[in-house]
């Protein structure tokens, strides 16, 4: 494989923008030259990795408050759904106190 | 109302709620409906003036216990809905620092490689959005438990008397039928209240759970390309280096 062409695949990568410019720049001097130095190979390399480990953390922590915000909604709509199942129960209980205050008012 | 009523079942199930165990005849809508009408007639029926002091007294108390008990479940989803936000808010911010401390160094490296890098900002967009649906929430449950406690019984004591609590209650009948009309209005407006308010309570909770699905994509669309980058750091150790 020709450095042109691992040039070529390079930027097919899903590489931040400021990573593919830097190692387009290596790749470049590299191809001017006619070959890639061990120097050059260990920057791409690390370059990779760096982003790779980049991506890691961001994607870790969306991760993370991704299920914090899932156990919230979660939460509450229980609390809601057993807030309301509490008032419903409070108005029937209410309606039977009023039953047996005023009877008259629940039979006309 | 019919059609709000049904399309707030809908966003029910649509959100896997769970459905109230006792099975009371109040469980479904439709049952709470009727028997928030039957009380609301049975409340419009009565007649103060008609009734003995004992029977004033007796309602008295039992229109005192059902505010306070209104007051309580609105103080509890008040409390959970805070308790729930902050606790969301707090591991949002723990996964912030255990992101700033893992990128410690990460700069430095990019810096040696001749790439100013700053932390990536995809999620730092987000968190305004997440922090703005948690204080929207907690907003939410303050209100209800205000709206709770404005509706408190004989709170306002005009009479400016010194007269027994007990003493107050039954004879203060201008102020028992003025809260009594009171909770008719309230259970009048209540299926258009509860509508909205379930609405609200909803669209907040889908919004959390609307960010919540965005941020698992992101990550997924993150981890994707880890994945996809691991061929070309295997090109590159293989490529032939100059002696």
């Amino acid at each position: 494989m020709t450095l042109e062409q691992v040039k070529g695949f390079i930027s097919m990568g899903a590489f931040s923008p400021e990573v593919l410019d830097k190692m387009n720049g290596i790749m470049d001097v590299a191809i001017a030259r006619g070959s890639i130095t061990a120097e050059e190979q260990a920057q791409l390399l690390e370059l990779v990795d760096l982003e790779n480990e980049a991506a890691t953390i961001e994607a870790d922590a969306m991760d993370d408050a991704a299920a914090a915000l899932e156990e919230f909604a979660k939460e509450t709509d229980a609390a809601l759904a057993q807030y309301e199942a509490d008032m419903a129960e409070m108005e029937k209980e209410f309606l039977a106190e009023l039953e047996k205050v005023a009877p008259e008012a629940a039979a006309e | 109302m019919e059609n709000t009523s049904r399309a707030t079942v809908q966003k029910k199930e649509d959100f896997n709620i769970p459905t109230p165990a006792n099975d009371t005849v109040f469980q479904t809508p439709e049952h709470r409906r009727a028997g928030r009408d039957q009380l609301e007639v049975v409340l419009g029926r009565l007649h103060l003036e008609a009734m003995s002091p004992e029977q004033r007294r007796a309602l008295a108390g039992h229109l005192e216990q059902f505010e306070k008990k209104k007051e309580g479940a609105a103080a509890r989803v008040e409390s959970t809905i805070a308790v729930a936000a902050d606790k969301a808010d707090t591991r949002i911010n723990d996964a912030d620092m255990l992101k700033a401390a893992r990128e410690q160094g990460l700069g430095a490296r990019f810096l040696r490689l001749g790439i100013r890098w700053n932390a990536r900002t995809e999620r730092k967009r987000n968190a305004a959005t997440m922090r703005e649906v948690l204080a929207l929430q907690k907003e939410y449950g303050r209100k209800i438990a205000e709206s709770a406690r404005q509706h408190a019984v004989f709170e306002d004591d005009t009479t400016g008397a010194e007269r027994g609590r007990e003493e107050r209650l039954t004879n203060n009948i201008a102020e028992m039928e003025r809260k009594l009309a009171e909770l008719r209005a309230q259970l009048m407006d209540s299926q258009r209240e509860r509508a909205e308010r379930e609405n609200t309570a909803l669209d907040q909770s889908r919004q959390a759970k609307q960010e919540a699905t965005n941020l698992n994509i992101a990550a997924r669309a993150k981890r994707t390309a880890i994945e996809q980058n691991s061929p070309y750091a295997n090109m590159l150790r293989q490529l032939q280096v100059a002696a």
